[in-house]
């Protein structure tokens, strides 16, 4: 089931090479099984955040990922619509190219502070907001 | 009775059983100066020996030979 | 009789500063009671009275040094002195003995006994006496050998017992021990002393009658038979350091056995451990693999909050839509019974005549409802989505990961804390280990066999030789008798000391033998004496003494009690004990560290009837576990003193305090 907007929703979906980059470390560090459990966790990071992520500018991607792989049962895109207001213009997963870049960046921060990206305590801090 | 006295009492016993003629007190006097020098080893027995060589010289004089 | 007046400490092991005990002088209330819980210096005491009376202390069998006496917060503070002081009576005559250890003063810090000075201070009736008449008057009041037997560690109950073994090295000690309380000493010594004062007097004898031909040849034959005994008394020297070398070699095979012991219970070990590592291993791997899944989901964890937001906002929006559409629902049914009003003149529920104002009402009201049915949203496309969206965002929300990250998180460090504290043991088992060879074992083993052979063959020769001196011995007296005899010599003053020497080596000889058995009747009947007070069980009769003074229980048909449990072994210990304190020196004190053992009520109850009697005081060093009311109450009207061990503020020193705490 989905919700609506789907008109001109692109078929694929990336991120900047230093993201990219980033994902590949979380995932050599056994942080992440795959680079798009990390470009998952990222979009709801951005979300839980409640922001505005940037606009990007017009970066040559390096990685892209097929949506049907990333959201096969278009959870992303429908937790993008259910946490966002309704005027929210398609397409939605430009929409969230921008939270997983915004995303990547922040989690890039905590784990150069801690040497690590301890997940069940981003969820904790989280949670107490 | 504790064991000084049975030490003596042997010693005394035996001298008698030995027929020999030495007096209880010269007996009695060498018993003491062993009895004062128990625990010396045996590498310091010479003051001892000469305790009682000085005691039987005097008994031998005593006894006029 | 002996007794303690007073004992003083100056920074002796865990007293810091000044202490002092004072001693129940009374005949009856000759009870001195020390309570103190464990570690806090009970047994310290007993250390000191002995230190002070002999100048040492062991440790089972390691002398402490003056290192280990000086109290630590002292050496901490650079105070590096301490003292002990005793006032006794014995013998009618009173005695003051300090002994004071300080460092020398061109040392900083002391590390060994060397680098102190220690002086002692011997009082007799306030005449100072010195060292060596110290060493005198204490083989007389209370000899250090006996000193096990009434400064009394309870611990050592159970060592008694090996006194049952007739040929254990450990036993053979024993033995030495309490015959040299008992005087067996003074005999042997004085059989050796005379040997070697005949010897002389049998030189001086023969260079003075050697003018006398025969005498000159029994003088002669006396002499080789002198060398022969010479001889024979060398290869006993012989055998023995044989004997001794061989047991050293002995024993050094036996610790290597008991290393490979060791080793082979570490290999087993090790390979425990091993099995256990590679167990949390693949654990580990489990967990890492559970968490990189958790990790996959832990995306929808992290909108967990914000959904449930968005679902109960979405649910309160279905309830009022609901609520909206019934309001419909009820509009549209007032505007018909309305408008049944207006066409037929009738009320729509009773059907009755309606009255010409309420038809009238009744448009008027028609008008207003459906003005309010404009307002009311009744889109039913829009609930559609709302109750879409609600779905939706209930399907986010319903696929939550089995098991938290945190969870799995938890679990990892403990194991990782579980495999670290393995390898660490894995680590220390393998670099003590080493490579067992069983064949090793097996030579090992013979070799022992062979020693043990060979100390027992050194062991008879040793018997030959002695068999032998006896003989030589004998054959020299009788020679001696004869050169007596002789008109010559009876006018030579040398052939009296010969007689004299003779006769008294002769008697010390036989005397040894006939005081050992002596001894041993005394022993047995004092320590059965004691045991019958002691003991429990009636069917017990009396104890029986072997050639170590080891006792066994002879019941009351007069057979051996073959197994007796650690209790009645630990009140056959204390009875041989107590007859080795009565019959090895006059009535003195008995100084008691945990004195109860595995004793049970009755028997407790029954020492401390006892031992107020046979001694002149009884010093007992308790902790809370052994003074019950019951025995409280048994020895109260004994008691002369008591004192509390207590910690000081500082918490790392000792106080002796007057009375119970």
């Amino acid at each position: 089931m989905i919700m609506s907007k789907e008109i001109n929703e692109p078929i694929t979906i990336g991120l900047s090479p230093i993201s990219h980059e980033w994902l590949e470390t979380f995932k050599q560090e056994k942080i992440f099984q795959e680079m798009m459990d990390g470009y998952r966790f990222a979009i709801a990071y951005s979300l839980s955040k409640g922001i505005e992520p940037p606009i990007i500018s017009g970066e040559k991607k390096t990685t892209t990922f097929n949506i049907g792989s990333l959201d096969p049962k278009k959870e992303i895109y429908n937790s993008i619509l259910a946490l966002n207001p309704p005027n929210l213009e398609a397409p939605i997963y430009k929409y969230a190219e921008r939270l997983a870049e915004w995303g990547v960046t922040e989690l890039v921060s905590i784990y150069k502070k801690s040497g690590t990206l301890d997940l069940s305590e981003i969820i904790q801090d989280s949670n107490k907001e | 009775m504790n064991s000084d006295d049975l030490v003596l009492k042997s010693f005394l016993a035996t001298a008698k059983n030995k027929g020999g003629n030495l007096s209880d007190e010269i007996l009695i006097e060498i018993y003491n100066i062993e009895k004062k020098h128990q625990f010396t080893d045996a590498e310091n027995r010479s003051g001892p020996c000469r305790e009682i060589e000085k005691a039987i010289q005097t008994y031998i004089e005593k006894q006029g030979g | 009789m002996m007794k303690f007046h007073h004992i003083k400490f100056k920074n002796f092991m865990p007293y810091k500063g000044q202490h002092e005990i004072i001693f129940p002088q009374d005949s009856f209330t000759n009870i001195l009671l020390v309570h103190g819980e464990n570690t806090y210096g009970k047994t310290s005491i007993l250390r000191g009275i002995k230190w002070v009376l002999y100048g040492r202390v062991l440790d089972k069998h390691t002398q402490f040094t003056f290192l280990n006496l000086l109290n630590r917060s002292s050496v901490e503070e650079k105070d590096f002195e301490f003292e002990v002081e005793i006032k006794f009576e014995a013998n009618e005559h009173i005695y003051v003995l300090t002994r004071n250890v300080k460092k020398n003063l061109d040392i900083g810090i002391p590390r060994t006994d060397s680098d102190f000075v220690c002086k002692t201070f011997f009082e007799k009736d306030g005449s100072v006496l010195s060292a060596s008449e110290l060493e005198n008057e204490m083989n007389i009041i209370a000899p250090e050998p006996v000193s096990n037997f009434f400064l009394f560690d309870g611990e050592l109950l159970n060592e008694y017992d090996a006194l049952l073994k007739e040929e254990d090295d450990v036993s053979l000690k024993i033995k030495e021990s309490i015959e040299q309380i008992l005087g067996v000493p003074a005999l042997v010594n004085g059989r050796n002393d005379t040997t070697q004062l005949l010897k002389e007097a049998q030189k001086r004898q023969k260079h003075e009658l050697s003018k006398y031909k025969n005498i000159e040849e029994y003088a002669n034959n006396r002499d080789e038979i002198q060398t022969k005994i010479d001889q024979s008394n060398n290869e006993i020297e012989n055998f023995t350091k044989q004997i001794d070398v061989t047991n050293s070699k002995k024993l050094e095979i036996e610790s290597s056995l008991q290393d490979i012991e060791r080793q082979f219970k570490d290999a087993s070990d090790i390979q425990l451990i091993k099995e256990k590592i590679t167990l949390l291993k693949s654990q580990i791997d489990e967990l890492e693999a559970i968490k990189l899944v958790a990790a996959s989901k832990a995306w929808k964890v992290l909108l967990k909050n914000k959904l449930k937001h968005v679902q109960q906002k979405s649910l309160a929006q279905i309830t009022d839509t609901i609520n909206q559409f019934e309001r419909v629902g009820a509009v549209k049914k007032e505007i018909e019974l309305l408008n049944d009003i207006v066409k037929n003149n009738l009320c729509g529920i009773c059907s009755a005549n309606a009255p010409i104002i309420s038809v009238e009402a009744a448009k008027g009201n028609i008008n207003r409802l459906n003005e309010v049915l404009l307002n009311i949203s009744n889109d039913n496309s829009k609930f559609s989505k709302i109750t879409n969206h609600y779905e939706i965002v209930n399907n986010l929300l319903g696929d939550s990961e089995e098991r938290s990250l945190k969870d799995i998180d938890t679990e990892l460090t403990n194991k990782h804390v579980q495999l670290i504290s393995e390898l660490g043991k894995e680590e220390t088992l393998i670099s003590k280990s080493g490579i067992i060879d069983p064949s090793e074992i097996k030579v090992k083993a013979e070799k022992i066999g062979n020693y043990n052979q060979m100390i027992q063959q050194n062991i008879k020769e040793i018997a030959k030789e002695k068999d032998k001196i006896e003989s030589y011995t004998k054959q020299i007296s009788s020679i001696t008798r004869l050169i007596g005899e002789n008109p010559g010599a009876n006018e030579s003053p040398t052939t009296k000391y010969v007689a004299i020497y003779d006769i008294l080596n002769e008697t010390f000889k036989e005397s040894i033998g006939r005081l050992r058995d002596m001894l041993k009747e005394e022993v047995e009947s004092k320590a059965s004496e004691a045991f019958i007070n002691l003991i429990h069980r009636k069917n017990y009769k009396k104890l029986k003494i072997n050639n170590n003074y080891g006792l066994s229980i002879i019941d009351d048909e007069n057979n051996l009690v073959d197994i007796r449990s650690s209790g009645a072994s630990q009140i056959v210990a204390l009875s041989l004990i107590d007859a080795l304190a009565r019959t090895g020196r006059p009535s003195g004190p008995v100084v008691m560290d945990t004195p109860f053992g595995r004793l049970d009520p009755k028997h407790r109850k029954n020492i401390l009837t006892y031992l107020p009697e046979s001694s002149s005081q009884l010093v007992l060093f308790v902790h809370r576990g052994e003074t019950d009311k019951e025995i409280m109450d048994l020895i109260k009207p004994r008691i002369g003193s008591e004192y509390t061990i207590k910690l000081q503020k500082d918490g790392k020193n000792s106080m002796i305090e007057i009375g119970v705490q």
